[in-house]
Order: structure tokens, then C-alpha cells, then sequence
């Protein structure tokens, strides 16, 4: 406990990294009060659209979705492209309501019909889609097939969820957008690589390791004090990442709308059935441990090295794999499809692991995307753990 | 303690920087001279297990120090040749970290660290972040944590760089009480550091030793090669050029010279009694630099 107190104070509470962590905490706060902004431009316009979304909140109406279209087609004749419709829609509330609801009776159309740019033969969604699939599956006597377990799993979840309904749900919209993706990775990752690289290069450097290699504790106790202090440090800043962001965001809206409403009406789709606002505290638990489980892998990344600049580098091209892997043409990028679903950029994306409806066959078994996303996690943690655990045992000063 | 190391290789990639390198030590001071270079360094992180030897074997006590590493690093003490200390940390949180490194109880590490503080002269600057200590300050700091649990073997890589006379008279005065019944490899290349304390010497050069003797015994090979000379600074000029020169005194136009030479080195030279340095410069500058 003591080395653990100590190894936390060289990684983070110490004068330097405390200045990056209040500078952090800022830079969240701006960020979340940039989106809310970008999103609508000022409390007036919000109120407006509030009262338009409020007054036809509920299901589906097929008049309301008419007018929509036509409004949103209109825009987009003049603006473009659905990005300038967007962007225009921040400072005009209406257009923003009806660019929402055109949104929404598309999501609706989808939730029966499958995707409106057509069907991925092997991944179908929609529930007439699936509906007639299953159908083809019995009539073909397949009925213990994978396809048929998970169509079926598929089509239950989607019915048992019912047909999305409009509300108000800016807030959480603009939250779960900093929340995951490249955002995440920039703003929460990229700078935790910056605070965790120089855990165990920085002994080096200093030449503290000769003396930390010949004491009694400073192969085996040494790492479960570093790791401790690694996987707080991780922690602490992700969850300021998630409070900076949302009392950034929260600002300019001033109301949490929307929170207990089911988590469908936020995202398109979801196979967990629970609130948006249960939604958002399982995305900050998701998120604090893909942060904890980068922060292991990062740890032995440093343990292994003895330049933190080449630690850093390391991290940073393990975050952006995808990126890269998918620069490298489709050949590549389908065989790298694993590497792609469980890389950080994916996993630090709650709504991409809970929000989908992606599923693994598993030994033939359908095995959704969060499970198998926390056991490969929790398989490189473990890994990362007794890396580390090797790595220290077997280090020297040169 | 009694510790063996036998026939120790150390490579580095093609370059062999320590050559069948074997030592006994028992209790006592030992001092390990040699200069920049020669591999001491090297020789004192393998024996202090911060290193791994290509070749070769360490035995503490007749045991293989592999068959328990902890064990053994809980029984030694080690000062290397260079720490930068952590740039939040004071003496006290330092002293106490590495208690923790040492899995010292806390009363047991407050008692130490009190007690070893007051012996370096810290104690009036364990509150200060110790980046800012003097160098030696921090000299003297690192000798604390070296201290710490008392060890039964305590190997310190130029100790006394940065220290001032008194401090070293007074790191001298500690490591000789602390010696009694403890091992103390001392590696230096300041000559006086191992002559007052050393019970036996041990000399490396280009990775490899000399038999490990006493002193004594070193400066007696020297008897007859050592010689005082009076010159004047013309003909030192030109004297110098071939002659392993140990001091020069000033003395009004003529200069006292004292040369290390197997044979008169010049025409007015008087043998003189040889000390632990003339050895050191004849075992390393003679002659461009071969071992005598």
C-alpha cells in the first residue's frame, strides 16, 4: 500500500501531471459546451426546438413525418449535402426539428424494413427482413444453424425493444457523440498515453531502476504498486473526462430531458433494454475500464522500453490500429477484422458495443458484441498483467 | 556474508567488457580501483544483481544467488553510480519510498531514516524536494538509502564523486564503523578513499582483475620505483613526456617531482617510500597504460 501511494504520486499526483489534468478538465468542459453549441447554437433556439420535438413526442406520425421530409428535402436542395443540412440546422430550430424527425421516421422505416441503402446479405436487420429470412431457414430444414440462432435472438430483441418513438433527446445525442469514437480517443486516450508511458521508462532515465532492482520488493511488489497506480490514474482521468464533458454539454442545454427514457429513443439500436440514463452510467463504467485495460497494455509497453517517447509512439499507433489498418486497403482490412472490432477505437465506443446489434459465432454459439468485446479485453489485461509481471522480473539497467 | 563471484563474462554485443572475473569477499571494506572504463561499473550492477553476466556464477554464503534473488536483495545494500532523484519527491519521501522498496515497517523506517539522516547531515533538509539538494547532498542522500536495512552487503559505486574533504572524511568514518561485521565493496577512482579504509584492493583494467590484496601489499611492490626529483620547469616540460608523474611541487625556480619508474628516472632522483596512488598510476599510466 505504501509503494502504491508513492507510485501514484510519480504518476499523477504530482505538480506536473496535476497542471495536465486541470488543463484536461478544462479543455472537457469547452469541448462539451462546443458541441452543445455547435449542435444548437444558444439556450433560445433549444427551447424552440423542445416545444416543436415535445409536441409530437410519442409514436410514429405519418403526417408530422411528411411534413418533415418535405422540409428537410427542401434544405437539402439548398444546402447540399444531410452535412449542411446539419449545419446549417444549429442556428434554426425548426429545421433542426424536422431534420430530427425526417431522422427518426428513417430510423422507424428501418427498425421494419432494413437499412434503407439496402441489406448486408449477411448481416439482415429489420424485422420483416428477418421475419422472411427465418422463414427461408425453416422451410430449408436449418433451423441449427448459427444464421437461424441469431435471426432469431435478433428478431426477439427487436420486438421486444417495439418501434422507436421521437423525443427529445439532444442532450444525450451530443453527450454519446464526445463519449466514444475518435473523441474519446483524442481527448481521453491520447493523453492518458502522455501520463502512463513514462511508468516504468522513467525509472530508467533517472537510473532509478538500479536501485529499485536490487531492493527486496522491487520485482514482484513494484508492479502490482504501479499497475494499482497506473489503473487509478486511468480512472480518475476518464471520469473527469465524463464530468468535464458533461457539465460542458449540460450547460447550454440545462435540462437532463430525456433520461429516463428507453435508450432506443438515443441510439438506433440496442440490445440491452434499458434508460438513456442507465445507459450513460454504463458507458462511463465501460469506458473507465477499456481505459484501465489500455493503461495494463501501455504499462508493459513502458516496461519493455526505456525511451517514454517510443512508449508514447507505441500507444498512439495501437489507438489509431484501426485507422491505419483500414488505409491499408479492403484485402487487409478483412483479414485485420478482429484486430478492428477489439482495438481501442471500437471498444473505447460504448454505444458501438452496447448500441449495436452485432454478434459473434462463438463455437456456434451467438455471443453479442459487448460480451465477447469484455472477454478479449479482459484476456489482454491478464495478458498486460503477466507481461509485466515477466518483463520486471527479467529487467536489467542495460 | 561471505560472496563469490566466479568467472564472470559480461558482453556487449561483440565487446567484451569483463573477462573471467573472479572475487571472494568476506567481511570488511574492499576497495575497487580502476579507471574510467576498466568495467567496474559493470562488475559492481552484476554483483548487485541489476545486471545479468553472460557468463558465470554468483555465490552468497555457497549458494547460487539465483536459487533466491529476494532473499539475497533484501540482505544488500547499493549507492550506483548515478540517480536523478523524483522531481516531487522530498528527502523524506524519498528515504521513505526506498524503505518501502526495502519492505521496512513503518516504525522501523521512521527510526532509520531519522538515525541515518543525522549521520549524512540531512537531517535539516529531508523537507526539501531533493532535486534541489547539492550534488553533495544528494551524494550523501543516496548513501542513506543504501543504508536503509542495514545490509549485510553494501556495494557503492563512486561513493565520494561530488563530496567535499570533510564529507568524505566523514562517508570514510561511516562506512569504516558500519564495516565491522558487514561486507562493503567500494568502487572509486579516487585513491585515498580505498587506501584509508580498504582492507584489501583490487584492481580492473580493460575487464580484467588483479588478485585482491591488502594495500600494503600492493605498495610494497612498489618499493624502489618510486622517486623524487628536482627540476627546473624547462626540463619538466620535456621530463614529463616519458615519465609517470604522480605530483609536482613547486619550490621556488626548481620543481619537486615525484616519479614512478622502475629504474632513476632522472639525474638527482632519490628513492622514496610508494603510496596506494603511485600504485594506481603505475598499474595504469605506466608505460602507456600497461599493467604492471
Amino acid at each position: 500500500m505504501k509503494l502504491f501511494r508513492f507510485e501514484l504520486k510519480k504518476l499523477l499526483l504530482n505538480k506536473k501531471t496535476l497542471i495536465i489534468t486541470a488543463v484536461l478538465f478544462v479543455v472537457y468542459c469547452v469541448v462539451g459546451v462546443g458541441m452543445s453549441i455547435a449542435s444548437f447554437g444558444g439556450l433560445p433556439n433549444y427551447s424552440i426546438y423542445n416545444e416543436l420535438a415535445n409536441a409530437v413526442a410519442g409514436p410514429y406520425n405519418p403526417e408530422q413525418a411528411e411534413l418533415s421530409n418535405i422540409a428537410y428535402e427542401t434544405a437539402k436542395e439548398r444546402w447540399g449535402t444531410d452535412e449542411g443540412v446539419e449545419k446549417m440546422s444549429s442556428n434554426d430550430p425548426q429545421l433542426k426539428f424536422d431534420k430530427a424527425y425526417h431522422d427518426y421516421a428513417n430510423t422507424v422505416e428501418e427498425y421494419w424494413n432494413g437499412p434503407l441503402l439496402g441489406q448486408d446479405v449477411d448481416n439482415i436487420t429489420g424485422i420483416y427482413p428477418l421475419q422472411q429470412r427465418l422463414a427461408e431457414l425453416e422451410a430449408a430444414g436449418a433451423t441449427d444453424t448459427y444464421d437461424y440462432q441469431r435471426y432469431s435472438a435478433q428478431l426477439e430483441t427487436e420486438l421486444a425493444a417495439g418501434e422507436p418513438e421521437f423525443q427529445n433527446v439532444a442532450l444525450w445525442e451530443s453527450l454519446f457523440g464526445v463519449w466514444g469514437g475518435i473523441m474519446a480517443v483524442i481527448l481521453l486516450f491520447f493523453p492518458l498515453s502522455f501520463i502512463i508511458a513514462p511508468v516504468f521508462t522513467s525509472e530508467s532515465t533517472t537510473g532509478m531502476d538500479n536501485i529499485i532492482l536490487s531492493s527486496q520488493k522491487g520485482q514482484g511488489q513494484i508492479v502490482a504498486a504501479k499497475i494499482g497506480a497506473v489503473s487509478v490514474t486511468c480512472a480518475i482521468i476518464a471520469l473527469l473526462y465524463f464530468v468535464g464533458t458533461f457539465i460542458g454539454t449540460f450547460l447550454p442545454f440545462g435540462t437532463l430531458a430525456g433520461i429516463s427514457l428507453p435508450i432506443r429513443t438515443a441510439l438506433t439500436a440496442s440490445q440491452i433494454s434499458m434508460s438513456i440514463g442507465s445507459f450513460a452510467a454504463l458507458t462511463v463504467v465501460w469506458t473507465i475500464f477499456v481505459a484501465v485495460i489500455y493503461g495494463a497494455v501501455l504499462t508493459l509497453i513502458s516496461s519493455k522500453l526505456k525511451s517514454q517517447t517510443a512508449a508514447f509512439g507505441i500507444g498512439i499507433f495501437i489507438l489509431l490500429g484501426n485507422v491505419i489498418i483500414s488505409m491499408l486497403g479492403t484485402t487487409i482490412e478483412e483479414a485485420l477484422s478482429f484486430v478492428i472490432d477489439f482495438g481501442f477505437m471500437n471498444t473505447a465506443n460504448a454505444s458501438a458495443i452496447f448500441g449495436g446489434l452485432t454478434t459473434f459465432n462463438v463455437f456456434g454459439y451467438v455471443v453479442p458484441y459487448y460480451l465477447m468485446a469484455l472477454i478479449v479485453l479482459l484476456v489482454v489485461g491478464v495478458i498486460a498483467l503477466l507481461g509485466v509481471r515477466i518483463s520486471q522480473k527479467y529487467r536489467t539497467v542495460a | 556474508m561471505k560472496i563469490n563471484m566466479n568467472g564472470i563474462y559480461k558482453n556487449f554485443g561483440k565487446k567484451e567488457v569483463l573477462k573471467d572475473v573472479s572475487l571472494t569477499m568476506g567481511n570488511g571494506v574492499y576497495g575497487l580501483l580502476g579507471p574510467n572504463g576498466a568495467g567496474k561499473t559493470t562488475l559492481i550492477r552484476i554483483l548487485a544483481g541489476v545486471m545479468q553476466a553472460t557468463k558465470g556464477q554468483v555465490l552468497i554464503d555457497g549458494a547460487d544467488r539465483e536459487a533466491n534473488t529476494e532473499l539475497f536483495r533484501s540482505k544488500i545494500g547499493y549507492l550506483p553510480q548515478d540517480v536523478n532523484y523524483y522531481n516531487d519527491f522530498t528527502g523524506l519521501e524519498y528515504l521513505q519510498y526506498v524503505a518501502s522498496l526495502k519492505g521496512l515497517p513503518n516504525d522501523k523506517a521512521a527510526q532509520k531514516i531519522e538515525e541515518l539522516a543525522d549521520k549524512v547531515s540531512i537531517s535539516a533538509d529531508l523537507s526539501r524536494r531533493c532535486v534541489t539538494y547539492s550534488g553533495g547532498m544528494k551524494r550523501r542522500l543516496g548513501i542513506a538509502q543504501a543504508l536503509l536495512n542495514d545490509p549485510e552487503l553494501l556495494i557503492l559505486d563512486e561513493p565520494t564523486a561530488g563530496l567535499d574533504p570533510s564529507e568524505r572524511i566523514k562517508f570514510r568514518n561511516i562506512i569504516s564503523a558500519f564495516s565491522k561485521d558487514k561486507t562493503v565493496l567500494l568502487s572509486t577512482h579516487i585513491v585515498t578513499d580505498v587506501d584509508n579504509i580498504a582492507r584489501e584492493v583490487v584492481m580492473i583494467q580493460d575487464g580484467q582483475v588483479s588478485d585482491m590484496q591488502t594495500s600494503k601489499h600492493f605498495i610494497a611492490r612498489l618499493n624502489g620505483k618510486v622517486w623524487n626529483a628536482t627540476m627546473n620547469a624547462e626540463d619538466l616540460l620535456e621530463f614529463q613526456k616519458h615519465a609517470v608523474i604522480s605530483n609536482v611541487i613547486p619550490m621556488g625556480n626548481e620543481m619537486e617531482v615525484r616519479v614512478i619508474s622502475d629504474v632513476s628516472p632522472y639525474k638527482n632522483a632519490v628513492c622514496t617510500e610508494p603510496n596506494l596512488e603511485d600504485v594506481y598510476l603505475y598499474m595504469y599510466n605506466y608505460k602507456g597504460g600497461k599493467t604492471a
